[in-house]
C-alpha cells in the first residue's frame, strides 16, 4: 500500500530526477508537453499548500515566457511582421513557447517534489552523504520556524508594550531593525544551551550512528526497476538519433516510431504517481468489499 | 550504596576572590529522590553543572566528586555522557532535532549505539512516557509541558544512573510542572533511578523528596529529611515560606514532633485546634466605573476552526486586581490577547475605559492607556544589559518599585526567569498605563519575588491603576486579587472575592483552604489558618 508519497525516500528522489532530467535536456516539442500535462496532473492530485497561488504564478510566468522570446530573438526565416525595424519571426515564437513549457513543466514537477519531499525525507537521504550533514540539515529545519515565530511574537509584545508608538514608516523600519538585532542575539544564546544540550548527550563522543525509520522493501524494488526501463526508453531513443528537432533557421520536428515509443513510455512514467495512487485506492475498495 | 559522592567541593570562577562553592560535601542514595533548594544565586547551577562533566564551567575547582566508585575526571567520555542524565530550564532550547522520534534517539546516536538496540529503546520509552501519539510530530509543535516531558524522556533512552534536573519547571505552568515532578518521582521508585532536582517550586517537590539540601551563599546549610530540614529553619527565613503550606503552618506554631508535608497530614495536624472562623471581609465597591469591559466577545484563530472565546463578557473596574484562573489552553491568554489588541474578535465589544478598542487610532491605546506582558517575558528586551533596557524605555532607578541596582549590569538573558519577569514589569511599567495585562507573571518566580511582585501590584492599584492578571498560580491569586474569576470553555464561569471563590472551589483552590475546608472557615492562605490557631502571622 505505498504511493510515491510514502515509499523509501530514495525512490521518490530519483522519480523526480528522472522526470525533470527529461524536461530539462531533451528539449523535444511532444516530450515536453507529456512533461507538462504529467506534472500538471500529478500536482492536481498532491495534497499542499497554496496551489492556487501557485498555479496563478506559473501560468503568468508560462505568458511572459512565451512573449519575451520573440521580442528579443530576431532569429528565424519567416518574418511575421516588424516593430522598429526589428524582425518578429515564427520560429521564435515556437522557441518561446517550447522553453516556456520546459520551464513551467518543471516548476511544477519540483512543486511536487517540495509538496512529497518533507523534512525527514530529505535528512534521510543526506544521512548516506554525510551523518552530520544530516544532523545540520535536521537542526536547521526546526530552528527556521523557531526563529520566526519567536520574530513575530517579539514584534506583538512590543507593540503591546506602547513602546513603538511612533506612528510612522521610519520608526516602523526602525523599529524592525531592533527587532531583528534582538532575535540575534536570541538566536545565539539559543545556540549556547543547544550546544551545552549536545554535549551533555554525548555528541562528541564520537562514532554517530544514523537510526532511521525507513525500509527498502520488494515493492521499493519493483518500482525502482519499473522507473529504469521507462526512463532507459527515453534515453535511448534519444542516443540512437531520436527525438531530433530544430527551431532555427526553420523549425521542424520528425516524429518517427522511436519516438512514439518514447513518447509512450515518458507518459507512462510521468503519470506513475496518478497510478499508483488509482492502484492502492482500488485495492482498498476491493479489500472492503471483502469484509 | 551511595552513588555520588562530593566531598571538600570549592568552586572559584575565574578572576573572583570569592568563592561561588565553598566546601561541599554530601552523598546521593541510590534510587533517591533528592531536592536541592537555596535563593537565586546561591550556586545551584554552579554545583549542578560541576557534576555533569561536559557542562562544568570555567574555574578551579578543588575537592572530588566521585561517581559509582569511579572519581569524575577518570570517567570515560561515553560513561560520563550516558550514565548522568541532565535537563535543564528552558524546554526550548535543549531540543536539538526536528522530530520527536529524532531528539529521543540523539543520545544514542552519539554514543554509536546498535540500531536495533536503538529501536528497542525508543520503543520502550515513547510507550513508558506516554509520547507515542506524538511521535512522528514536529518539536515546534509541543507545548511546554510536552517538550520538558521529551526532554527527560530522550535523556532516559541512555539508561543513565543519576538525573539531574536543573529547575526543569520554571518556564512551565503549575499544573504541566506538577505532572513533571510526578513522572520524575515515577522514574525514581520504578527504576531506582537516583534524581538530584533543583527546584524553586518547593511546595510540589519536597513532600516528595527523601533529602532536602539547602544551599545558602555557596555553602550546604542544611542537608537532612525534609522534616528534618523544615524544622531547623528559621522562623521568619524566606525559605519556609516557600515550603509547603502544612509544613509552615506547622513551624510557625512551634510544634513539637513530625513536622507535616502534605496537605492530609496538614488537615490531621489542625484537627487538635478548636473550629473557627475567619471574619468575613466586605469591600465591594459599586460605583466604580470600568477599566476594560467584554460584551459577548466570540474568538477562533481560523475560519473553520472552533470557537476559543463564546460570548465572553466581564468586566474589571477601575482601580482593582482581577485575576483569571483556568486550565491549559482554555482561552485566558487568547482573551487578554484580545483585549491588548494583538487579535481581533470576529463578535462583540471590547472597550477599555469606556472607549470601545476599534476607537483608539494609530495606537493611541498603547500610550498611556494600556499595556500587556506577555507569558514569554524574553521578547519584551530588546537591549544588551539591563541599564539600558531601562532607559530605553524611560524608566529611572528611583521610580521603580524594587531595588535592580545588583543586575544592572547583566544581559536581560542571563538573568533567572523570575528577574526577567521583574525587569520585563518594570519597563512596561514605563509607558504609564492605565491598565495593565500580564500574562503569568509569576512563571519561574520562587516565593520571594512572588510577594514583591505582589506588592508591586498593589501599590499599582492604590495609585489607581487596574491589573487584569491571567494565571495559573492559584497561591499568587490568594495574595494579592480583589476578585476571582474562573475561565472555562471561552466564558468566565465564576466571579468572586478571593474568600469566597476559594471556599466555593474544591479542587481549584489554595493548599491552605484545602487543609482548612470543614474545620476553619474562610480562609485563603496558611497565614490565616495560622492565626485562627493562635499562632503570630508572619
Amino acid at each position: 500500500m505505498r504511493t510515491l508519497e510514502n515509499c523509501n525516500p530514495f525512490v521518490t528522489f530519483i522519480y523526480f530526477g528522472f522526470v525533470t532530467l527529461v524536461g530539462m535536456f531533451i528539449p523535444f516539442p511532444p516530450l515536453l508537453a507529456v512533461s507538462l500535462i504529467c506534472a500538471m496532473v500529478c500536482f492536481a492530485v498532491t495534497p499542499g499548500d497554496n496551489k492556487k497561488s501557485f498555479f496563478i504564478f506559473a501560468w503568468v510566468l508560462f505568458l511572459v515566457l512565451v512573449i519575451v522570446n520573440p521580442i528579443i530573438s530576431h532569429k528565424g526565416s519567416t518574418v511575421l511582421l516588424v516593430i522598429n525595424d526589428r524582425p518578429v519571426t515564427l520560429e521564435s515564437i515556437y522557441f518561446g513557447l517550447n522553453s516556456a513549457v520546459m520551464v513551467v513543466s518543471a516548476l511544477f514537477w519540483f512543486k511536487c517534489l517540495t509538496f512529497i519531499m518533507t523534512g525527514d525525507k530529505l535528512i534521510y537521504i543526506t544521512s548516506f552523504l554525510s551523518k552530520d550533514l544530516s544532523l545540520v540539515l535536521s537542526m536547521s529545519l526546526r530552528f527556521v520556524p523557531l526563529f520566526n515565530r519567536q520574530r513575530r511574537r517579539v514584534r506583538d509584545t512590543q507593540r503591546a508594550m506602547g513602546l513603538f508608538n511612533e506612528d510612522s514608516i521610519t520608526g516602523d523600519i526602525l523599529a524592525s531593525v531592533r527587532i531583528f538585532s534582538i532575535i540575534i542575539t536570541w538566536a545565539l544564546e539559543n545556540g549556547i544551551t543547544t550546544a551545552d544540550s549536545m554535549e551533555a548527550r554525548g555528541f562528541s563522543v564520537g562514532r554517530r550512528t544514523c537510526y532511521r525509520i525507513e525500509k527498502f522493501t520488494l515493492r521499493d524494488l519493483c518500482m525502482l526497476l519499473i522507473f529504469i526501463a521507462l526512463f532507459g526508453v527515453v534515453i535511448v531513443n534519444r542516443l540512437t538519433g531520436g527525438a531530433d528537432n530544430a527551431f532555427y533557421p526553420d523549425t521542424y520536428i520528425t516524429f518517427a516510431g522511436g519516438d512514439a515509443i518514447a513518447a509512450a513510455a515518458f507518459l507512462l512514467l510521468g503519470l506513475m504517481p496518478v497510478i499508483l495512487k488509482a492502484e492502492v485506492s482500488l485495492k482498498w475498495r476491493y479489500l472492503q468489499r471483502r469484509v | 550504596m551511595a552513588l555520588l559522592t562530593a566531598s571538600g567541593v570549592s568552586f572559584y570562577y575565574p578572576g573572583e576572590n570569592k568563592p561561588a562553592l565553598s566546601d561541599i560535601s554530601f552523598s546521593l542514595e541510590s534510587g533517591t529522590f533528592n531536592v536541592l533548594a537555596g535563593s537565586t544565586g546561591s550556586g545551584k547551577t554552579t554545583l549542578l553543572r560541576l557534576i555533569k562533566r561536559e557542562l562544568a564551567p570555567l574555574g578551579d575547582m578543588s575537592g572530588s566528586i566521585v561517581f559509582d566508585g569511579k572519581e569524575q575526571s577518570k570517567l570515560s567520555e561515553r560513561e560520563s555522557a550516558m550514565k548522568i542524565g541532565f535537563v535543564m530550564q528552558r524546554p526550548d532550547q535543549q531540543i536539538v532535532c526536528d522530530k520527536v522520534w529524532h531528539e529521543l534517539v540523539f543520545g544514542l546516536e552519539n554514543v554509536g549505539a546498535d540500531k536495533s538496540y536503538i529501536a528497542l529503546r525508543a520503543a520502550e520509552t515513547a510507550s513508558y512516557f506516554g509520547i507515542t501519539e506524538w511521535y512522528e510530530q514536529a518539536t515546534d509543535k509541543l507545548s511546554g509541558g510536552q517538550k520538558q516531558l521529551l526532554n527527560v524522556a530522550s535523556v532516559m533512552m541512555t539508561d543513565p544512573g543519576l538525573l539531574i534536573l536543573d529547575e526543569p519547571t520554571a518556564q512551565l505552568d503549575p499544573i504541566a510542572a506538577s505532572d513533571l515532578i510526578a513522572t520524575v518521582k515515577k522514574l525514581c521508585t520504578d527504576m531506582g533511578l537516583t534524581v538530584l532536582m533543583c527546584e524553586h517550586r518547593l511546595d510540589e517537590a519536597v513532600p516528595l523528596a527523601d533529602r532536602l539540601m539547602i544551599l545558602e551563599n555557596g555553602k550546604l546549610t542544611h542537608n537532612g529529611t525534609p522534616g528534618e530540614v523544615i524544622a531547623s529553619l528559621d522562623k521568619d527565613s524566606e525559605l519556609l515560606m516557600s515550603m509547603p503550606a502544612a509544613a509552615r503552618i506547622a513551624a510557625a506554631l512551634d510544634s513539637q514532633g513530625e513536622i507535616p508535608l502534605t496537605v492530609s497530614e496538614g488537615r490531621r495536624f489542625i484537627s487538635r485546634f478548636p473550629k473557627a472562623d475567619m471574619p468575613t471581609e466586605c469591600a465591594d465597591r459599586e460605583d466604580a466605573r470600568k477599566a476594560l469591559e467584554f460584551e459577548n466577545v466570540y474568538f477562533r484563530y481560523t475560519k473553520s476552526g472552533r470557537d476559543i472565546l463564546k460570548g465572553l463578557t466581564f468586566s474589571a473596574k477601575r482601580g482593582e486586581i482581577l485575576c483569571i484562573l483556568g486550565a491549559n489552553g482554555c482561552g485566558k491568554s487568547t482573551a487578554i490577547m484580545s483585549a491588548a489588541g494583538l487579535l481581533r474578535p470576529y463578535a462583540g465589544k471590547i472597550k477599555v475605559l469606556g472607549k470601545s478598542i476599534k476607537d483608539y487610532k494609530n495606537r493611541t491605546l498603547y500610550t498611556n492607556c494600556l499595556a500587556m506582558l506577555p507569558q514569554d517575558v524574553q521578547t519584551c528586551f530588546l537591549k544588551s544589559s539591563v541599564r539600558e533596557e531601562l532607559n530605553d524605555s524611560g524608566v529611572t532607578a528611583d521610580r521603580l518599585p524594587f531595588d535592580m541596582t545588583a543586575l544592572y549590569d547583566m544581559h536581560p538573558y542571563d538573568l533567572s526567569g523570575g528577574e526577567q519577569q521583574l525587569l520585563a514589569l518594570a519597563k512596561v511599567l514605563g509607558s504609564e498605563p492605565e491598565v495593565l495585562l500580564l500574562d503569568e507573571p509569576t512563571k519561574g518566580m520562587d516565593i520571594t519575588l512572588r510577594r514583591k511582585t505582589a506588592d508591586i501590584l498593589k501599590s499599582l492599584k492604590a495609585d489607581g491603576k487596574t491589573v487584569v492578571l491571567v494565571t495559573h498560580d492559584i497561591e499568587f491569586a490568594a495574595l494579592c486579587a480583589d476578585r476571582c474569576a474562573m475561565f472555562f470553555e471561552g466564558e468566565l464561569t465564576s466571579v468572586a472575592q478571593p474568600q469566597e471563590f476559594f471556599a466555593r472551589n474544591t479542587f481549584y483552590t489554595t493548599a491552605a483552604c484545602r487543609i482548612a475546608r470543614g474545620h476553619f472557615g474562610g480562609v485563603v492562605t496558611a497565614g490565616d489558618i495560622i492565626s485562627l490557631c493562635g499562632g503570630e502571622r508572619a
